[in-house]
């Protein structure tokens, strides 16, 4: 059973939550004179019900003569004279060393050898012993729990300020490269065109020049065909054939001009003797006819970079940049630092692709650098920044505990109020550790060695504000129970209550 | 029905006062945290709101009601006072003062008495029945006393005496005078507290050149002016949850029956925020009012709940504790008023509204719980624009003993 000793201001909320703290499941609870638990019984009756909630057995105990009264009523028994009465105190338990008693007698000279060696024997052994001698002193000292939560300001520029709640943060950078490749999904149709010969047949009667570059065109169901003429052209006007009758029929001037197909493609391919038609010309004043096959067309459909692609690309390789920059921000915060979660910010600073829009390739490749920038500030900082900022706190003769000690940090974020950046963030700090009586274990060695058992007892118990102490001086010897001299022989170990 | 006012100071138990009085006065209360005095006009059964001042005590000035640093206390209400009046231009000295449900012990008590005599019952019979009454209800408030606090050396006093009822022969009547009954009952309701509070108080009021016009109940008040409303039961359970304690009135008839409390209320939250977040009391409220306004960021709303939390889950446990000490109600109504600067706090009222803790308490059907706000009460107004919300209604609602002491 754990005794819980309450203060006369505890009150029944701080009662419960000093109850909820305990790991045994028998509590025996202390209760002051005129504590204020004793205002209400229904205080106690909310700790009875409460304890037996957690399966904790909770026996009260008080020397306040109206506390034993309420207690007997909430045994339902109200003789108040079975009230059990607090400790009054503790008997440490001490190293005790018993004093053997020495008997002599007077050696005669027959074992006189026998006994000078025993003796040389146990002399070596006690200054053995002496020289292998040590104190180990435990001093149990009072403590009080201390919990202070501060919002304070990191900033990168400017120094470390108590009074401003600021602490010096600092700026880092890391960069990261990345590369990511997809499947390109434009498309465009390469090959050769179709060339050949044509004939332009000119009815008209006057002669009719054709630049290069003019048109000629087969009429198809499923869409023209337009060929190239290659050079400029006259074709001569129509002209009776027999050039010694006028009246004779009139036959079309002709000329014949290499042509080359608009597109490539085999479907510009065309047999001799296809009809054309002149683009801008009346069929029955101008008319084509192929006369040397039009051949060679040919086409296939290559894949080329379309800007989708582009887009698509810089999109996969996003996550995959702040990632990376964001780890390597990571990877480069040092154990003494700590790094602000949020305040990264991530940038791209370069940014290469293996082709250009539209070029022929099957595959797009991006190179991406990414930088990113964090907050970090040392922990030693603020360490050093919270216990100046708690120093009001600590009673005199009191000091921060290093061992137990937890510090929790909040971001809080982007708000009204708050900032959080690579350069500047608020922080939520919740400190919880513990005020311990102040003991400066170097001035108290000093004070401990030498000394015998008795005076080190004194000596430990005029500190302040320790709750019990415990000296042992080992081994254990007659006459050799006193403290070493070396101070690195005595060895404290101060533990909070 | 009727219902009258002793007034401790001097004033003639059951007995109005003249109505020549000035219509100003003030009401004042004490609590743990702050004393806060506000300056009434009293017209046409109205109260008007003229002036207001609070000042915050210093830390354990005041502790469940009882006030243990005089001077500290005493200032603070000076400071108040003066505030109230700064801007009412006579000087305005009658006070009323309030004690809270933690200082004041409320219960009923019934007498029926069978008459051998078939006279008219005159004054002295009244009378006689009245001390009966009194002297047992006095042995029923020691007792009850005894059972709360251990403790059976203590003297105790009436702050505030209301008949609940009376019957002649089993029919209720407004009086019993000229009634010539075989069976006569009465109830009384009876306010106590002790008789070292009164002291006290009366010092304060010397000190700070106050006439003492009624010292009165705050439970008993609230009740009162709760029957000036639109809800019109006469059955129904009013919770106070106030700054040192949560106080409980079970109302009966219009009357109250009894009154509870405990030692859980509005500090109980501010001082663990404190203690968990490592802010002084001061910080720690500010961070409370920032939670009940949504005012913090996400963390630190988390963190601030936790707390709240954690207190709730023992003020849960006590109000079932504190139902079941009402050991001499059968059912209670399940009409639930909350009140007190507590249920500003929504995490209460959610917790009091859905919680189970209900189901172990014999309520006549399913509670209903309803917040009790400054506009719920049609009576009062606020020209300083200071007391309309529910901190000052414990303050505001005392006049309402002003008006039963001149207007009946």
């Amino acid at each position: 059973m754990t005794k819980l000793e309450l203060e006369i201001h505890d009150d029944i909320v701080s009662t419960i939550n000093k109850v909820r703290a305990m790991n045994d499941s028998g509590i025996e609870l202390i209760i002051p004179e005129n504590s204020v638990l004793f205002e209400n019984i229904i205080n106690l009756k909310i700790i009875q019900n409460f304890s037996e909630n957690l399966g904790l057995n909770v026996i009260f105990t008080t020397p306040d003569e109206i506390g034993n009264n309420l207690i007997s009523m909430l045994d339902g028994d109200s003789n108040v004279s079975d009230f059990v009465e607090s400790p009054k105190g503790e008997i440490l338990e001490n190293t005790v060393v018993s004093r053997p008693k020495f008997k002599f007698k007077m050696p005669n000279l027959k074992k006189g050898l026998i006994f000078l060696v025993l003796f040389g024997i146990i002399v070596a052994g006690i200054f053995m012993a002496a020289q292998t001698r040590r104190a180990y002193a435990k001093i149990v000292v009072n403590s009080q729990a201390l919990t202070r939560s501060l919002t304070v300001k990191v900033k990168t520029d400017g120094s470390t300020n108590a009074e401003q709640k600021i602490l010096l943060g600092f700026e880092i950078t890391a960069e990261a490269e990345e590369a990511a490749d997809i499947e390109t999904t434009g498309e465009k149709t390469i090959g050769e065109k179709a060339a050949g010969k044509a004939t332009i047949y000119n009815k008209t009667a006057d002669e009719k020049k054709f630049k290069k570059g003019a048109v000629l065109t087969f009429d198809k169901e499923d869409g023209d065909l337009n060929y190239i003429t290659q050079d400029d052209v006259t074709v001569p006007a129509s002209a009776p054939e027999d050039a010694t009758d006028p009246a004779s029929a009139l036959k079309p001037g002709s000329a014949e001009i290499d042509v080359v197909a608009e597109n490539v493609g085999e479907t510009y391919n065309l047999s001799e003797e296809k009809t054309l038609e002149v683009s801008g010309q009346k069929k029955a004043s101008f008319e084509a006819e192929v006369s040397k096959e039009i051949e060679g067309g040919k086409s296939e459909k290559v894949k080329i970079v379309a800007q989708a692609d582009i887009d698509k690309l810089k999109e996969k390789i996003k996550t995959q940049g702040t990632d990376s920059a964001t780890n390597a921000l990571k990877r480069k915060v040092e154990l003494k630092q700590a790094f602000i979660d949020g305040s990264t910010t991530l940038a791209v600073t370069k940014e290469t692709f293996s082709h250009k829009l539209e070029d022929e390739t099957d595959k797009l490749t991006l190179t991406q650098t990414v930088t990113a920038a964090g907050l970090i500030y040392l922990k030693e900082d603020l360490s050093k920044l919270t216990d100046t900022l708690v120093q009001d706190l600590i009673p005199e003769g009191f000091e921060l505990s290093d061992k137990e000690r937890d510090t929790n940090v909040e971001v809080l974020g982007n708000s009204n109020s708050s900032t959080l950046t690579a350069k500047e963030a608020d922080i939520q700090v919740t400190l919880k550790t513990y005020i311990v009586s102040k003991i400066d274990e170097n001035s108290l060695k000093e004070r401990l060695r030498g000394k015998t058992f008795d005076e080190g007892q004194k000596v430990l118990g005029g500190i302040s504000n320790v709750k019990t102490y415990e000296l042992k001086i080992t081994p254990t010897m007659p006459f050799f129970n006193k403290v070493p001299m070396n101070p690195d022989k005595i060895e404290i170990e101060i533990v909070r209550e | 029905m009727f219902d009258i006012i002793k007034i401790i100071m001097g004033l003639p138990f059951f007995s109005k006062q003249s109505s020549n009085e000035s219509n100003k006065f003030l009401t004042l209360e004490i609590n743990s945290r702050d004393v806060k005095c506000v300056l009434v006009y009293f017209e046409n059964g109205k109260f008007k709101i003229i002036g207001s001042g609070k000042q915050t005590l210093e830390n354990s000035s005041v502790r469940a009601g009882n006030i243990i640093d005089l001077d500290n206390t005493l200032d603070a209400v000076n400071l108040a006072v003066t505030k109230a009046c700064e801007n009412s231009g006579d000087g305005v000295n009658n006070v009323i003062f309030g004690v809270s449900g933690d200082l004041s012990l409320g219960l009923t008590t019934t007498v029926r008495v069978r008459r051998s005599k078939k006279d008219p019952i005159n004054n002295k019979e009244i009378n006689e029945l009245n001390n009966k009454i009194n002297e047992a209800a006095y042995m029923q408030a020691l007792n009850e006393y005894l059972q709360t606090t251990g403790n059976s050396d203590i003297d105790l006093e009436i702050i505030t005496s209301s008949t609940v009822y009376t019957k002649a022969d089993n029919d209720y009547v407004e009086s019993l005078e000229k009634h010539t009954a075989e069976y006569i009952e009465t109830a009384v309701f009876n306010a106590f507290t002790p008789s070292y509070h009164i002291d006290t108080l009366k010092k304060i009021a010397k000190s700070s050149g106050l006439n003492i016009l009624a010292i009165g109940s705050g439970l008993y008040t609230y009740v009162q002016s709760l029957k000036n409303t639109e809800f019109e039961h006469t059955d129904f359970i009013l919770i106070d949850v106030s700054d040192d304690s949560t106080n409980v009135a079970i109302v009966f008839g219009g009357g109250i029956v009894a009154t509870k409390s405990m030692s859980i209320g509005y500090r109980h939250f501010v001082e663990t925020i404190a203690e968990k977040m490592g802010l002084t009391v001061v910080e720690a409220e500010k961070m409370l009012r920032a939670y009940i306004s949504n005012g913090l960021t996400q963390s630190e709303m988390t963190i601030v709940q936790t707390c709240i939390q954690e207190v709730i889950e023992v003020w849960i446990e006590g109000l079932q504790i504190l139902f079941a000490e009402f050991s001499g109600v059968k059912t209670f109504s399940h009409k639930v008023y909350l009140t007190g600067v507590g249920t500003d706090i929504s995490d209460v009222i959610n917790a009091v509204s859905n919680e189970p803790w209900t189901k172990s308490i014999p309520f006549k059907s399913v509670p209903e719980f309803k917040k009790l706000t400054f506009m719920d009460f049609s009576d009062i107004s606020d020209s300083t624009g200071k007391t309309n919300s529910e901190e000052w209604l414990n303050t505001v609602l005392l006049g309402e003993i002003f008006k039963e002491m001149y207007q009946g």
